[in-house]
């Protein structure tokens, strides 16, 4: 009888400390599988695309943001961030994201040529970003707008801003 | 008594059926968990390495591609046979009393699967896998705390290399682990549900236990058949930055025709609300349809809306692989995308994949980046087969067959048609040779030139382009020189220097339009004039925007890709 109760305590105790380490483990592991979240890119991020006369005026055109990325294990250089239209009145530049604020495929220009259209959902955009009425369209924004500046030497640069997707409103991701 | 008399036994009054595509899943489901096993011996999960380890698992080591076949059908399998053992068990209604337990089972384990398909997709790290992924993630982000959950799903704001360590923990981990604890759980609730059952008269054990076998050596049997018949997919890397047309996976083809149909505000809720009504409704079917014994006309009303949401996914998958099916768009991209496929398994064939990744091997590959570039920075004025605008929106010269005699000679006799420069900076600064001038004055003198000539003079062109004229075609030189030099550079030479036209010794050859791409006003080329801010429109110099080795890719690409085409007129 005793030499049982002897080994329930002992089964009790080891069970307890197996428990409280595994607790131990699994918090410590928890923190481990939050942390990316805290890393990636911080603050905004202003991207050289080119010089103003690189953007006839007129139709819009599709740029690459190129950047190092600090994503994941390593540092890529020169690496596609994002894409933006750009489209240049006079020294006025404006950039839209290709990325469709529906659920993030790559805009394009319609085959009409005379507004953006997003192959994934069938959505229309104007060449301002807006919805136009009376046409499909599955987004609940407009295409999201990015500031441009333009420096002296009309160097153009883009901010790099991501967005929720699938909103009404426009809440900045990183 | 013969095999088919046995199996029709089988399949009497008391057999559930319900109960066989359970012990099918269950089957389905050992293929999947071992296939998986042998996946993730040669499986490495990070952006550079998961495409070209999966490369490897299909292409080169042997046997690999039918481990992924087998792993594909089994789960697609677990998912189908999943689905009809839930309408089975409705119809049966073997949900009652002690059965509930192992029917929540059922729910969980079918749910773990497509959760299974979910983390799975991705891994592979192609266009298809990647964009279904976005698609998902940014699905969830919409919901209410759902951008926490995109984050989580994603270790970050965008996809990199924690995405895909933590969809393999979860698929190759958690999700075993999950749905091992499902099945324990779900093998003792039955027991414990067939210790009642076998207090009844158990006229019909043995036959139920032929129609479970049955049903699981056709499920495997049929498994195995469709894995040697199909192939698993892997399409080129993903590629963030490329045009993809994403579709989803057919078992997300309901819920994408559902969220299509209606208004964009209610999109979010249809994606959170059809898998919240499902579940609902799975856990409410045992108190629904809680009597036993009715006749099945009295039990219809009770288990309707549990057929219509089964009914309904499979009507709607329909639907849209239809439309899928007869989108022409779609189609287009399709093959487009099929072409990169086939391209990226080449390259990884011959070339190797490089440690850097199948993507940067796809960046230095001059067929695919060439075209990339020249999608991306060409095709606003030019076009050269299926890229760029159409007739009456090209603002610089078609391409197709650039370098060719056929296009030299268009420009001799019309360079101001709008396939050509009509419609470019530099209308008007080149006459035609054979067309009058509209200069009443100058039309007088004007006479135009013999066809020998201009056939004569397009040929030699056509021989610079590719790499210099033979001594038969001096005479177009002696021509050029002629008529020419009062505009264009001809070996350095000219009548006007401060003109603009572009120099015609090595006219289109590799030299000359790399020249061209990196800074058209360098005389190598075209000269200063032509960068001159009074030509709005002008082509650019690319030398500052794009590196040495993509400078190289892009000229490539024009130049063999031209003097292919056909000339447009």
């Amino acid at each position: 009888m005793s030499n049982e109760r002897v080994s329930r305590r002992r089964a009790l105790a080891v069970l307890g400390v197996g428990c409280a380490a595994a607790t131990g483990a699994a918090a410590a592991s928890l923190r481990v599988v939050v942390a990316p979240l805290e890393h990636g890119p911080k603050g905004p991020r202003w991207i050289q695309v080119g010089h103003v006369t690189d953007f006839p005026e007129g139709a819009p055109r599709r740029v690459r943001l190129v950047a190092d990325s600090r994503e994941g294990f390593v540092t890529r250089k020169a690496e596609v961030l994002g894409q933006v239209y750009l489209q240049r009145k006079g020294d006025q530049v404006t950039a839209l994201s290709a990325t469709c604020p529906h659920l993030g495929c790559t805009v394009e220009i319609a085959s009409d040529g005379g507004q953006f259209f997003c192959p994934c959902h069938s959505s229309f955009f104007a060449f301002d970003g807006s919805i136009p009425p009376g046409k499909p369209n599955k987004a609940r924004r407009g295409m999201d707008p990015l500031a441009v500046r333009v420096l002296p030497d009309k160097t153009v640069e883009v901010e790099l801003v991501r967005y929720q997707l699938g909103k009404a409103t426009r809440e900045a991701i990183g | 008594m013969s095999a088919a008399s046995l199996l029709t036994e089988t399949l009497g009054a008391r057999t559930s059926l319900s109960r066989s595509l359970a012990s099918a899943f269950f089957t389905a489901l050992g293929v999947l968990a071992v296939s998986g096993v042998g996946l993730a011996f040669s499986y490495a999960p990070s952006t550079s390495s998961a495409w070209a380890s999966v490369y490897f698992t299909e292409y080169v080591l042997a046997g690999g591609y039918f481990v992924r076949s087998l792993h594909m059908v089994a789960a697609e399998a677990t998912v189908v046979i999943g689905a009809l053992a839930i309408a089975a068990a409705t119809l049966e209604g073997r949900y009652r009393g002690a059965r509930r337990g192992a029917f929540f089972a059922q729910a969980t384990a079918l749910a773990l699967a497509l959760v299974g398909c979910v983390s799975g997709n991705p891994l592979r790290w192609d266009n298809r896998g990647y964009f279904g992924l976005m698609t998902e993630t940014n699905i969830a982000g919409e919901l209410p705390g759902g951008a926490l959950v995109r984050a989580l799903m994603l270790g970050g704001s965008t996809p990199n290399d924690f995405t895909l360590t933590r969809l393999y923990a979860v698929h190759a981990l958690l999700l075993p682990v999950a749905l091992g604890a499902t099945l324990l759980l779900w093998s003792r609730a039955s027991r414990r549900a067939g210790a009642d059952e076998r207090a009844e008269p158990p006229s019909t054990a043995t036959p139920q236990l032929l129609s479970d076998l049955a049903f699981s050596v056709v499920a495997a049997g049929t498994i195995f058949v469709l894995a040697r018949a199909l192939r698993a997919p892997l399409e080129a890397p993903a590629d963030p930055a490329g045009s993809y047309h994403a579709r989803p996976e057919w078992y997300f083809q309901s819920l994408y025709v559902l969220r299509n149909a209606v208004p964009p505000a209610i999109q979010g809720p249809i994606a959170a609300g059809v898998p919240l009504v499902a579940a609902v409704l799975l856990a409410v079917m045992p108190r629904l349809d809680a009597e036993p014994g009715r006749p099945f006309a009295a039990r219809l009303p009770r288990i309707a809306p549990m057929l219509a949401l089964l009914l309904g996914a499979a009507a709607m998958t329909a639907v849209g692989l239809r439309q899928d099916a007869r989108d022409v768009g779609l189609a287009t991209a399709r093959a487009a995308q099929a072409k990169r496929d086939k391209r990226a398994t080449q390259v990884a064939w011959t070339d190797g994949i490089p440690p850097d990744g199948a993507l940067a091997m796809m960046r230095r590959d001059p067929v695919s980046r060439g075209e990339d570039l020249f999608r991306e920075h060409c095709t606003a004025c030019h076009r050269l087969g299926e890229l760029g605008p159409a007739d009456g929106k090209l603002t610089a010269p078609s391409l197709d067959g650039f370098g060719t005699a056929d296009w030299a000679l268009a420009v001799l006799k019309d360079p101001d048609s709008p396939t050509l420069f009509g419609n470019s900076a530099y209308k008007d600064k080149m006459p035609s040779m054979v067309l009058p001038p509209k200069d009443p004055a100058a039309r007088k003198e004007w006479k135009p030139v013999p066809d020998a000539d201009l056939t004569a003079m397009a040929q030699f062109l056509a021989a610079e382009a590719q790499g210099g004229a033979t001594k038969a075609q001096q005479r177009g030189a002696q021509l050029i020189k002629q008529r020419c030099t009062s505009c264009h550079l001809f070996r350095g030479e000219t009548d006007d220097p401060d003109g603009l036209g572009p120099e015609l010794a090595g006219w289109g050859s590799l030299t000359w339009v790399r020249a061209q791409l990196a800074n058209p006003g360098t005389s190598a080329t075209y000269r200063a004039g032509s960068m001159s801010s009074a030509l709005p429109g002008h082509m650019p110099r690319y030398d500052e925007k794009l590196s040495p080795e993509d400078l190289d890719l892009l000229a490539r690409f024009v130049w063999s890709r031209g003097t292919r085409g056909a000339v447009t007129k």
